[in-house]
């Protein structure tokens, strides 16, 4: 069941960003949880999966540039590798939006456990 | 925790031992494809004490099919209104460990069942769903349903299981402990989305929800827009329903919260962008603006196509993708509709129509 806009938006770079959690994870659980077994199928599908979406991604951006001579930088003058930095900025602005919401769950969440505890206390 | 099992009286092999499971299939008018769901049953690896069908009101010879095909029919005396209520008049029939629910026009791959069993071995989980994947794909709705499912249950929902939180247990094809249900009085019928109710309540009591990728279900999906409009438009209410009924309890339960979070995003502001800032910008002041419509096409394409290369399907994905395309820009219309119906005029959708 997906509801709204799968694929699109921030959603997509949320699950991108766990699946590269995902290793580290696996590591800290096998050094950490006696038995656990360092799950290697499953995390390097997962991976492969995660970095041919930032491949696609970086080849439809040359894809358009290239067909329709687009540059993404906002300064015409700019270097290349300035003009490279440039290009990515959808992407930060994007993963800044992602943290910001994430950030502002978080805090919500805490306050909200902090106001159970209160209330319970009385 | 193994479970016990039954076996016949002249059975010996494994195939004829019996599992404790109940099967329940609600049903209405579902004459076309209620035996190919049955038979699916009929000859899974792990074989089902008892399959059950619910006939809720049938005018077809729903019934009938299902007595000849040998499995117990219960005709509750009006039809209940809604898929959750066939299910919870069955529920008080049930005296086995296990239950299966399964929609009447979904079949099961032969060891689906038994797939789903392996999850039963912690006694925390109470839930635990498979990999779903179109049983025709033919039509246009049809074809971006499959390309929908093979993307999300590849990446998404293989990423939510690992952090131990798949967002739903699918109503059609979940394995639960019957006294899970029971404790909770059944399929919930305070939503229109009853199994993302029942799996986030079971979060919030502390207990597991697994998805298990190697239990696979065939459901057959809208092939119309009539029938398509119907299921996402009781999705899209299902969903803020849920979210309105559970916030406060999913606050405290951390990654939960992180993808009901990301995916209210998306499904509202990302679909007020993409149904009118994008025509906006594209009319006003450049076409190239269009192409924010396909720029993100690697991350539908690249889940899709692993999981239909390892299917033998490479082709007819990749010919299904436009198709998605179009499901994808209904399917936020539709949600910006229900949140402006739920929110803005208060008027909550109670009224469960079938989506095919």
């Amino acid at each position: 069941m997906n509801i709204g806009l799968p694929g699109a938006g921030v959603g997509g770079l949320f699950y991108l960003s766990c699946t590269l959690v995902m290793p580290f994870k696996e590591l800290f659980l096998t050094l950490t949880k006696p038995g656990h077994k360092f799950r290697y199928k499953l995390v390097a599908t997962q991976l492969s999966i995660a970095f041919g979406i930032v491949g696609g991604l970086f080849l439809v951006y040359k894809l358009i540039s290239g067909l329709f001579g687009l540059s993404f930088s906002p300064m015409q003058s700019v270097s290349d590798e300035s003009a490279w930095l440039y290009s990515l900025l959808p992407i930060f602005v994007s993963f800044g939006l992602l943290v910001v919401i994430l950030s502002l769950l978080e805090l919500a969440a805490f306050f909200m456990k902090k106001g159970k505890r209160l209330v319970v206390k009385k | 925790m193994v479970p016990v099992i039954k076996e016949n009286d002249s059975a010996t092999s494994v195939a004829q031992k019996k599992y404790p499971v109940t099967v329940i299939v609600p049903a209405y008018n579902e004459a076309d494809c209620i035996a190919d769901t049955v038979n699916s049953l009929l000859v899974q690896s792990f074989l089902p004490e008892e399959i059950i069908v619910i006939d809720d009101g049938s005018t077809d010879n729903t019934a009938e099919i299902c007595r000849s095909l040998g499995v117990t029919v219960l005709t509750p005396p009006e039809n209940t209104g809604s898929k959750a209520g066939a299910q919870n008049y069955a529920l008080s029939h049930i005296n086995s460990e296990f239950t299966l629910a399964i929609d009447a026009d979904t079949t099961l791959k032969e060891d689906g069942l038994e797939k789903l069993f392996g999850a039963m071995d912690d006694p925390d989980v109470v839930a635990a769903c498979g990999f779903v994947i179109p049983q025709k794909v033919s039509t246009l709705w049809e074809r971006g349903r499959y390309v929908e499912y093979l993307m999300a249950f590849t990446f998404y929902k293989e990423i939510q299981e690992y952090y131990e939180k798949p967002l739903i247990s699918s109503g059609c094809f979940s394995l639960f402990r019957t006294e899970y249900l029971q404790q909770n009085n059944g399929w919930s019928l305070r939503t229109m989305a009853e199994d993302m109710d029942l799996t986030w309540t079971a979060y919030q009591l502390g207990k597991k929800v697994r998805f298990i990728p190697s239990a696979v279900c065939y459901p057959i999906e809208p092939h119309n827009f009539h029938f398509m409009n119907k299921q996402l438009k009781r999705w899209a209410h299902g969903f803020i329903q849920n979210v309105r009924l559970h916030w406060k309890g999913i606050m405290h339960v951390p990654f939960l919260r992180s993808i009901v979070m990301v995916m209210c995003w998306d499904a509202s502001i990302a679909s007020i962008f993409y149904l009118t800032a994008i025509p906006i910008l594209a009319v006003m002041v450049s076409p190239l603006f269009l192409l924010g419509y396909i720029i993100d096409l690697p991350m539908v394409l690249v889940p899709t196509l692993v999981k239909a290369y390892s299917r033998g399907e490479t082709l007819k994905a990749l010919c299904s993708i436009p198709a998605f395309l179009v499901l994808r820009v209904v399917n936020s219309a539709i949600f910006l509709k229900a949140l402006f119906e739920e929110l803005v005029l208060k008027r909550t959708l109670t009224t469960y129509e079938k989506g095919h």
